[in-house]
């Protein structure tokens, strides 16, 4: 006489596996700078067993700790990797909307003058050569958002941290961009 | 013997066979990697991860002084990667003795990915606050 039994995994635990191990893969993905936005697919993926989990445990009254703990990981990478997409679209329609221009100090125009804009960075905590800047224009009032070189201006620049940069002039010749700041309270 | 069933063990299985195609790839498709680098062509910013796929290429090919050259970051998050794929068996290995080791894994897994992965975390979470 044998013992039959069989052993069957809980409801929706397949599923459920497969959903957080995709999870934790785009979590991973997503925190990569240049590659963060493709984490959409494996979390798109992720999202979609880890909701069939949940439903197939909560009607057969299964563990649901796998199915949650992947919709968390999948909705967390989800959000950093939509927020990736969302900078990358803006900074295409930036540069088909109004182009860039690059001089040899590497300047590039991110925002029209009068665009509502954020401060700046820390200079101290900037691991690369760019820095963006706020600086108003000294007449119209307006405001521009430069990305500047900060080799050789660092020292300069770190002084002026603290105050909005005011630019004095532009001058544009021969392929070199020079612009010139003045330090002043917002 | 543990069924394969059991989800930690599963998990870990999986994920190993994950890890497994993230550090042979390089090796198998040398430098015709297909990331692109769009972050920085679209916006001219450097971010961390610039040159990693290619830095990556160099470490499994033993060239590490190229690789740290290509990008200063390549060593520390590959070896996150690389560190990870035996922590992953041996979890396979000890999902039988309970919830204790799961506990530890996943606090050993979380320290590993802030510390190797520390600038990418920093700058991802910046790049996130200027959007907003």
């Amino acid at each position: 006489m044998s013992n039959e039994y069989s052993i069957q995994p809980p409801a929706g635990q397949t599923s459920g596996i497969i959903g957080l191990v995709l999870a934790i893969i785009a979590l991973v993905l997503a925190f990569v700078p240049c590659i963060g936005m493709f984490a959409v697919i494996p979390g798109g993926i992720a999202l979609i067993f880890s909701v069939v989990s949940l439903v197939l445990a909560v009607n057969r009254n299964a563990p649901k700790g796998l199915a949650i703990g992947g919709l968390v990981l999948t909705m967390v990478a989800i959000c950093v990797s939509c927020a990736w997409m969302l900078g990358l679209v803006r900074a295409e329609r930036l540069n088909s909307t109004m182009g860039s221009s690059t001089g040899s100090s590497g300047l590039r125009v991110l925002a029209r003058i009068g665009d509502a804009l954020d401060a700046t960075g820390e200079l101290d905590e900037f691991e690369h050569e760019e820095l963006d800047v706020e600086v108003r224009t000294a007449d119209s009032g307006g405001s521009v958002r430069l990305r500047v070189r900060t080799k050789g201006l660092e020292e300069q620049l770190r002084l002026l941290a603290a105050d909005s940069l005011n630019v004095v002039s532009i001058q544009d010749s021969a392929g070199q961009t020079t612009i010139s700041f003045k330090s002043g309270r917002r | 013997m543990l069924p394969l069933r059991n989800p930690y063990r599963a998990c870990s299985l999986l994920l190993a066979l994950g890890l497994t195609v993230v550090l042979l790839y390089p090796l198998l498709l040398g430098n015709r990697l297909p990331v692109p680098a769009m972050l920085s062509q679209l916006t001219g910013a450097h971010p961390p991860s610039r040159g990693l796929s290619r830095a990556f290429a160099l470490i499994v090919r033993g060239r590490l002084v190229e690789a740290q050259a290509m990008n200063p970051h390549a060593l520390r998050v590959f070896a996150f990667f690389a560190l990870q794929l035996p922590l992953r068996l041996l979890a396979a290995r000890w999902a039988i003795r309970g919830r204790a080791v799961l506990l530890a894994d996943i606090a050993l897994s979380v320290v590993l990915f802030v510390l190797c992965l520390w600038p990418l975390i920093v700058y991802t979470c910046r790049a996130m606050a200027s959007l907003f």
